[in-house]
């Protein structure tokens, strides 16, 4: 099977619109003062407010990503990104700002519930597998087949061929399909996970730190497995990681955040070989 | 799909040195244009401020299709990261790639190629061994050479290239790529690029960088 989409049309110098487009997103934990804007930031050094101890995860983050496209969000522990994501990802609601999925109205104020926009617009690849809403005690399979039946897959010899299909791709050991899950590797079951996103690729695909917690060898072969999945997608990817070389395999773009701002936006190379913001200077000079 | 390259008046410095100094430069479907330099002349910055690696700090780099006119200096991150990925073919060092994956994929997957073009590509830069071999087992010289089978194969209509391998194969490849209309700018070190170039009917021109500045040979 081939996990690569129809190309799309590429002659063109622009980029098409985008699949995604993320506007003046702030999410702040706390009651917030008038004071709070002056207080925290990248500027300010802190994203906690001196007056009234309100932390500001993240603060005016706008994005666009295009079809096919990998954006990278990077920045240290607590800079916000993981609070962006879950803001994207429904888990939390932003304060202010929008979120818009092929120019269809706000995602982040839709009246479909949750569970469905998470099983048909925006899919999120969790750092740690079983933490996601795997089942441990369940086959990898199975893991994998439920995910078929809730986008409405009844055959169950069509599901059976489509679940071993999608793991083979991704390089699960098909002697070990009917395994219960607590029996894998992190990385193995990060594998389960990704299979799972591509169930049916969606409109937008959010990774949080796909290879982090593994050691540098299952990283390594992981990475592979991150890039076929990013590949299949039509949609928008965003990956948020704090691990450079992964965002220079994975991603064309980056945006760099840093006490809840993006400070600065950039292709790959411009970021981490000539990078402007002197947070970034900072980060990218501190690859090992 | 061809292109036209127009680099007018680049500057770039880092901290307070600036390596190009007013730099001017244009390139045509069916040519290639040669700038020579030592190094440490800024060969490299060139390359990357031609291909959106590097923000100019002033003058324009531009590419037009005839129809579109961009700007790599002033364009914005997410129609830099399409002009690289469709339109601009760069070998300016080893590529970005999961280090287990074979180099047939990872040309196949640069390039927008299929494996067996990319196996054909590795094959004709001299790299025909390396094929199933995973990129991160090989030196740093071979990530080199798959880079540029990456750069040569596929069908983007403009090629930069810093110091692409010495050898004639490479340069007929070079020479056939703007003989199918393609816009192909090589940086190279004095001597290297312009000798060792095989006789063609190819339109060439040559320049030589030189404290930021770009002299051009007369035709």
């Amino acid at each position: 099977m081939s996990l690569l989409a129809a190309p799309p049309d590429t002659t063109g110098l622009l980029p098409p619109g985008p699949v995604l487009t993320v506007r003046g997103i702030s999410r702040r934990f706390g009651p917030g003062c008038p004071r709070c804007a002056e207080l925290t930031g990248s500027d300010a050094g802190t994203n906690r407010c001196a007056a009234c101890g309100t932390v500001v995860g993240v603060r005016r983050a706008s994005f666009e990503v295009g079809p096919g496209e990998v954006l990278g969000i990077l920045g240290e522990s607590g800079s916000g990104k993981t609070t962006l994501l879950r803001t994207l990802h429904l888990d939390l609601r932003p304060d202010v700002g929008s979120c818009v999925v092929r120019g269809e109205g706000d995602l982040l104020r839709s009246d479909r519930p949750a569970e469905e926009l998470h099983r048909s617009v925006v899919v999120m690849v969790h750092q740690n597998a079983l933490a996601a809403g795997l089942h441990p005690k369940l086959a990898a399979e199975s893991n994998v087949a439920e995910r078929l039946l809730a986008v409405g897959w009844r055959d169950v010899d069509a599901i059976h061929e489509r679940v071993r299909e999608l793991l083979v791709a991704l390089e699960v050991d098909p002697a070990r399909h009917r395994d219960p899950l607590a029996t894998f590797s992190g990385g193995m079951a990060q594998r389960v996970q990704l299979a799972r996103a591509l169930v049916e690729p969606p409109p937008v695909l959010l990774l949080d730190e796909p290879t982090t917690g593994l050691d540098p060898s299952v990283q390594a072969g992981l990475l592979e497995a991150v890039q076929r999945v990013t590949d299949a997608v039509e949609g928008a990817t965003v990956v948020v990681t704090h691990d450079l070389g992964v965002v220079r395999v994975l991603a064309g773009r980056v945006v760099v955040m840093h006490h809840g701002e993006i400070v600065e936006e950039g292709v790959v190379d411009q970021i981490l070989e000539d990078p402007r913001h002197p947070y970034t200077q900072l980060l990218v000079s501190s690859r090992l | 799909m061809n292109v036209r390259l127009r680099v007018d008046g680049l500057w770039k410095a880092f901290g307070d040195e600036a390596v190009l100094r007013s730099v001017s430069l244009a390139a045509g479907p069916g040519e290639v244009v040669t700038v020579t330099g030592v190094p440490g002349s800024g060969r490299t910055t060139l390359v990357r401020c031609l291909t959106g690696g590097y923000r100019p700090d002033a003058g324009a780099v531009i590419v037009d299709d005839g129809t579109t006119e961009v700007d790599l200096a002033t364009a914005d991150a997410r129609t830099l990261a399409w002009l690289r990925r469709h339109h601009i073919a760069a070998l300016d060092g080893p590529l970005a790639a999961p280090p287990r994956q074979a180099c047939a994929e990872v040309v196949a997957r640069a390039a927008g190629i299929d494996r067996s073009t990319a196996v054909a590509a590795l094959e004709r830069v001299g790299a025909g061994a390396a094929v199933s071999v995973p990129v991160g087992r090989l030196r740093p010289a071979a990530q080199r050479t798959v880079a540029l089978a990456a750069a040569l194969a596929g069908d983007r209509p403009l090629g930069v290239l810093d110091e692409p391998t010495p050898d004639p194969a490479v340069r007929a490849w070079i020479d056939e790529l703007a003989s199918c209309g393609r816009t192909v700018v090589v940086v190279d070190a004095p001597g290297g690029g312009a000798a060792a170039m095989v006789p063609s009917s190819v339109r060439h021109r040559v320049g030589h960088l030189e404290q930021g500045v770009v002299a051009w040979q007369e035709p």
